[in-house]
Parts: structure tokens; C-alpha cells; sequence
């Protein structure tokens, strides 16, 4: 059966050039919208331009099917339900009263140990994840120990941003950049692993430094019995058999990531057959199962991916790509055009779509050059993920914990999350941008 | 009703385990069945026996040097004990996640007795919380653990309504308002049926508790929360090995 879009319905004939500039008009109104958040729904916009793609006939339906990064897809939904499972156990309410009992209820040591736990997991959880159990837990024992519980929660969004920026499955811009950029898990450890560890040491000094300043780690409870009673009486449920199960499942499927270039097995494969084996072993139900995978991100994702494939279709990229390679003449100087650039963009706007519009240019560039491009895939993804502690609205998993300390009784406001995410993300960008720019400039690109 | 006890020390002595045994024995007036696995002498069999004395209870000690395959099943299978105790060693849960307990091993094989777990740091128990599942429990069951129970400590009854399990299927295919009141009436329906089967097992009604969730998650957190010294549940429940597992207080499983 012939296919009509809605020119063809009307008998009008459209030119390539038109098409051209009808994919640009999609993106920036679906960009446009996503960015007016109090208006339209991210999601649903994200949808509607990718739906509209292929009712206008920028792109066939086929085309925007192929469009959609299934890698990107099945990496996110395949840790998605792992992690659920691992939740759904109880391991991570176990895991953070354990930080409790090792802080022994001193402020400095919450802020250190939750904002290094919460980097480690966001570095092999998705961000939103690591923020949504852990919280919910940080408010639970500042409120105990009557401390502010702000300062701390914006202190562990701002770890688990940088975290997640440290391998391929631990922010979504870098999934992308993983699939576009045909890049493997180790790429991103060993490329990304050490500049994140070094940065994430200079924002926990950083932002130890501004909250020991304003007086918010002082102890407001001293006597020691009352403070062991408070320790003692964090308890949680949990399910040992489920646990055991998806921690075995979790290994694995990491130490499969590690390897997935030697197998020839895209992350996503192996996350989505881990996450079935898993739920065939655990026996759970289902339903219950993926009511915490993040369904809304996925759709976003899919939208989105037709929204930039009918651009990639009519050869925006090509353009853009050209129109980089005019500006970026070697790929030092790009370092320091790309990564601050990402990291503004990052913070102000949803770091997703431009990652994904950005990744489609660099694919194109590379083609167009002759240097080896990595090194501003490097900065494209510490850009986009540490960027994203610019603002309240620079990252999802910034919304959802300003969300539930909302919920909580403890609103974060948009200054004061500025007034510390800017100094932390400037000095954090600076530094992991330097990191890479020396890194590149000593050892040659 | 119960006429021997088995008590078994694997490789270790606990003497809170000894305490609470005798204190089983001299309530039931049973034969306590001392059966110990030495390994490299670690076990004093004389600190044991004296400790018997003093506590004045019939008892006989077995010792197997030869380690423990097998020599349980033998020994069950000859004297047939009505109700085995073995001290359950407390292992916190994040360790639980890479070490099975002992005492996993032991109600997976006997089935046919009552089995007691204490954990080796309980001396006694004096509150103890009986988990009944509506559908699957039996009269007898109930019968058995009230009775026994009921002479060493309090007792009290828990249901727990696993809510979410209906709630999935029942959202699919009524509107919201509809599937809550479904769900309502599922939940009296249980909560009705768990009285009943209570009330007909121990001829008296009695305090029963009430919880939303998964029974083999939410039970022994209740009953850890609730400082509970013992729970109690069928051994012949499907979950009984998560309930081990998932237990940080002493747990008892009753035959039906």
C-alpha cells in the first residue's frame, strides 16, 4: 500500500529544500516546546514532533522506526528493570542505612559518604534512579538529626550528575553518545572513569568548602546516646532470595558490559536479555515490575529520535557538520569550543535532546575531517552531563529530587539551587575540560 | 503433644539455644535429644551435659565427629522427634546476600515435624507473632503453633493482604473507583476468613493483626519492628525459605 502524508493527500508537490526546512521548523518547535515546560508536556511535545515528522512526510514511518536508537532504547529499559528489581529487594534502603552506621550521624561524614555513594551508583545507574531511593532516605536522617536538609540534597543531585558522567550507562547523554558514537563501556571507563574521579573529588571539596561556610555541618544533636538511638532505630524491609538474584543478574550483566566489545554484543542487547533472564529467575510479577520503569523517559527518547532522524533524512546534519568543521580546525581547540558550549546548553535546557542532535552532527563531522574526532566526543559528554548542574532544570534527575524534597516539606528554590550547582559546575567543568584538553596535549590525540 | 526434641549444635555451642530448649522440654515435659557435630573437639560435651543437670531436664547427647551428611536424616528417621530446634546464627543482610544459613538446609529437609530457629542471642520468648495465610493454612496448622506457643510466650496473629498483586490485574480491566472497592471487599474477605479460621482452630477469638503487602517481605518486618521475640509460619508455606531468610528475629515453622 502506498503511503500519503499530508502534502500527498492535497496533491502538493514539495521539494527537498522545503522538506529541508520543515525537519529544521519540527526540531526547534518540539525543542521549543520541551523547553516551555509550564505549558506543554516534555513528553507529549517530544511525541507530537515526532509524529508530526512523519504526518508531514519529512520521513516515512519506516525511516522514523529506523530512526529510533534501539541500542539507546533497550540499554535504558534493560537497567531499568534490573534496578527495579534490585529496589523491589530492598537492597538500596539497606545500602544507605549502612552509610548511616559508617557516618555514625556526623554531618560531615553524611555529606561525604552520601555523596559518594550516590556518585558510585549513578556511575552504573541511571540518574533519576540513584535520586529517587536515596532522597527520600538523606531527608529521613538530616530530619532526625535536625539538620538542613537542603544543602545536603543539592550536594548529592550535584554527585550524582557528575557520577553518572563516568561511564556509558550512567547518564542517558551518554548512552547516546555511546550508540551514535560507536563507543564501548571501557571507552567511557577509561576515557571518562579518571577526569570524573578527579572532578568529583574538586565538587565534594567545593561544595564541602561552601556549606562549612554557611555553618550547615554543624551537629545540632551532641549527646552521643541520643545519637546512637537514631542510628539504631533505622530499619528496613527487604527480600534476600530477590536480592541475591539481582545482584547476580547486576554483576553479570556489568561484567558483560565490560566485555560486550569482545562478544559483539551492543549494551543493549545484553542489558535487555539480563533484564529477562531476571524477571523469568525472580519469578516476580511483571506488572509490578515495570510500574517503576520510567516509561515517559522511553517515549521521550522515541519521539525525539524521529524528531532528529527526519533531519538526519533530509541532511541537516550534513550542513551542520560542514558548518562545524569550518569552526572546529583541530580537535584541541575543539575541546574547548564543544565542551563549554555543551555544559551552557546542558544547564539551561534538556541535555537529551541536544546531546542527540549534537551526536548526530559529530558522526557526520568525523566523516568530514581528517583528525580523530574522540577527543570532542569526550568533551560533548562531560559538558552535557556535568552541565547539567547548572540549573534546577539543567538535568531530570534535578527535577525529580527538587520534586520529592518538595514533597517532603523542603522546597528547593532556583536560586538557591544556583547559588550552589554554578559555582560547583563551573569549577567541575573547568576542571574535567582542563583534565582532557592535558590529557590529550600530552599523550597526543 | 510434643514427647522429644531434637536439639542440634552444628559445629558450634550456643548456650542461649541450650536455655530455650530446656525451657520447650520442661514445658511439654519432652526428652531433650542433644545431637552434636564436633569438628576438632570445639564443643565442651561435658560444659553441656553439666548445664543439662543444672537445669534438671531429661536429655541425651549424641555426638557425630564424622560430619553431618547423612547422620541427621539417620538419627531423625530412628527417633522421630516431634519438633527440632537449631540455633540460627543472625547474619546481617547484606552478608545474608553471599552466606545461606545452616538452618536453611534443615527446613528444607524435615517437613513432617516442628521446627524452631531461635537466634543465638534469644534466651527466651515471651511475645511471639503467628502469620496466617487464609487460603493456604490449615486449621491444624493454626492448632499446633497456637498450642505450642501459646505455653512458652504471648501470642499474637498477623494476615497481611498482598494488595498490589490484585490491584495490577484489577486496574486493567475495571475502572479505578470499581477496582478499589473490589479490592475493599477482597481485603474484609480475607480479614473475615483469617478470623474464622482462627477462631475455629483455638476456639476463641483473638488479637489479630493486620498488614498491606508482600507477606514474605512485610511480615518479618513487622515483626522485627514490632520487637516480636518469635514468628511463626506453616512449614509448608511456599515462601517459607524467603521468610527464613528474611527474618531477623527467632522463627518457628509448624506442621499442619
Amino acid at each position: 500500500m502506498e503511503h500519503h502524508t499530508l502534502f500527498s493527500i492535497f496533491g502538493i508537490e514539495v521539494s527537498k529544500t522545503f522538506l529541508y526546512w520543515l525537519s529544521i521548523a519540527v526540531f526547534v518547535g518540539t525543542y521549543v516546546m520541551i523547553i516551555l515546560e509550564k505549558f506543554f508536556d516534555r513528553v507529549a511535545a517530544a511525541l507530537f514532533g515526532g509524529a508530526l515528522a512523519i504526518f508531514i512526510g519529512i520521513e516515512s514511518s519506516e525511516h522514523a522506526w529506523e530512526a529510533i536508537d534501539h541500542n539507546t532504547i533497550f540499554l535504558l529499559l534493560g537497567m531499568m528493570i534490573i534496578v527495579s528489581v534490585l529496589i523491589e529487594s530492598g537492597f538500596f534502603s539497606i545500602l544507605s542505612i549502612k552509610a548511616l552506621q559508617f557516618t555514625k550521624g556526623k554531618p560531615l561524614n553524611i555529606l561525604l559518604t552520601f555523596t559518594f555513594l550516590t556518585a558510585f551508583l549513578s556511575a552504573f545507574l541511571d540518574n533519576v534512579t540513584t535520586v529517587l531511593f536515596m532522597i527520600p532516605i538523606l531527608i529521613g536522617i538530616t530530619r532526625r538529626l535536625k539538620l538542613p536538609p537542603v544543602p545536603y540534597v543539592i550536594a548529592t543531585i550535584l554527585a550524582s550528575n557528575i557520577g553518572g558522567t563516568a561511564t556509558l550507562i550512567g547518564d542517558p547523554p551518554n548512552i547516546i553518545i555511546g550508540s551514535i558514537g560507536k563507543f564501548t563501556f571501557n571507552d567511557f571507563i577509561v576515557n571518562l572513569a579518571p577526569i570524573v574521579i578527579i572532578t568529583h573529588i574538586v565538587g565534594t571539596i567545593v561544595f564541602t568548602l561552601m556549606m562549612k561556610w554557611k555553618g550547615e555541618l554543624e551537629p545540632r544533636i551532641t549527646d552521643p546516646k541520643e545519637l546512637e538511638e537514631i542510628i539504631k532505630s533505622e530499619k528496613s524491609e527487604f527480600d534476600v532470595i530477590l536480592m541475591r538474584k539481582g545482584l547476580i543478574v547486576f554483576g553479570i550483566t556489568i561484567t558483560l558490559f565490560f566485555l560486550h566489545h569482545l562478544l559483539h554484543l551492543e549494551p543493549g542487547t545484553v542489558a535487555l536479555f539480563m533484564a529477562s533472564v531476571l524477571l523469568l529467575w525472580s519469578g516476580e510479577a511483571p506488572e509490578k515490575i515495570f510500574e517503576r520503569v520510567e516509561w515517559t523517559t522511553l517515549m521521550f527518547f522515541v519521539g525525539l529520535f524521529i524528531v532528529i532522524g527526519g533531519m538526519e533524512s533530509t541532511g541537516v546534519f550534513d550542513t551542520l557538520a560542514e558548518f562545524t568543521a569550518s569552526l572546529i580546525k583541530d580537535p584541541l581547540s575543539g575541546i574547548l569550543v564543544l565542551g563549554p558550549l555543551s555544559a551552557i546548553i546542558s544547564g539551561i535546557v534538556d541535555n537529551i535532546p541536544f546531546t542527540m542532535a549534537m551526536a548526530y552532527v559529530l558522526a557526520d563531522f568525523s566523516k568530514e575531517v581528517s583528525f580523530n574526532t574522540e577527543p570532542l566526543w569526550w568533551a560533548l559528554a562531560l559538558g552535557a552531563c556535568l552541565g547539567g548542574n547548572l540549573t534546577i532544570i539543567g538535568a531530570s534527575a534535578n527535577v525529580v529530587a527538587s520534586g520529592l524534597s518538595a514533597r517532603e516539606g523542603y522546597p528547593i528554590s532556583f536560586v538557591d539551587f544556583l547559588k550552589t550547582g554554578t559555582p560547583v559546575t563551573i569549577i567541575t567543568v573547568v576542571v574535567a575540560l582542563l583534565l582532557l584538553y592535558i590529557r590529550y596535549l600530552i599523550m597526543g590525540v | 503433644m510434643i514427647n522429644s526434641i531434637l536439639l542440634v549444635f552444628p559445629h558450634k555451642f550456643v548456650e542461649n539455644t541450650l536455655y530455650l530448649s530446656a525451657k520447650f522440654s520442661k514445658v511439654f515435659d519432652a526428652k531433650l535429644l542433644v545431637f552434636i557435630i564436633q569438628k576438632k573437639g570445639k564443643i565442651s560435651q561435658e560444659n553441656i551435659e553439666n548445664k543439662l543437670k543444672e537445669l534438671n531436664v531429661k536429655y541425651e547427647i549424641f555426638v557425630e565427629e564424622n560430619g553431618i551428611k547423612g547422620k541427621i536424616e539417620e538419627f531423625y528417621e530412628k527417633h522421630k522427634p516431634d519438633m527440632i530446634i537449631v540455633p540460627h546464627e543472625k547474619i546481617d543482610p547484606m552478608l545474608h546476600i553471599f552466606k545461606h544459613p545452616a538452618t536453611e538446609k534443615f527446613a528444607e529437609k524435615f517437613d513432617d515435624c516442628h521446627i524452631i530457629f531461635p537466634v543465638e542471642e534469644a534466651r527466651d520468648i515471651k511475645k511471639s507473632l503467628i502469620y496466617v495465610d487464609p487460603d493456604d493454612d490449615t486449621e491444624d496448622f493454626v492448632k499446633n503453633a497456637y498450642e505450642i506457643l501459646s505455653r512458652v510466650s504471648s501470642v499474637e496473629f498477623i494476615y497481611a493482604f498482598y494488595e498490589e498483586y490484585y490491584e495490577y490485574s484489577l486496574m486493567k480491566t475495571h475502572p479505578e473507583e470499581e477496582a478499589r472497592k473490589i479490592l475493599q471487599e477482597m481485603y474484609e474477605e480475607g480479614l473475615e476468613k483469617s478470623r474464622r479460621l482462627i477462631a475455629k482452630a483455638i476456639g476463641k477469638e483473638i488479637t489479630l493483626k493486620v498488614i498491606k503487602g508482600d507477606p514474605k517481605k512485610e511480615v518479618p518486618f513487622f515483626a522485627t519492628e514490632h520487637n516480636y521475640d518469635l514468628l511463626g509460619i506453616n512449614i509448608e508455606n511456599e515462601n517459607k525459605k524467603s521468610f527464613i531468610e528474611n527474618t531477623e528475629i527467632s522463627i518457628g515453622l509448624f506442621k499442619g
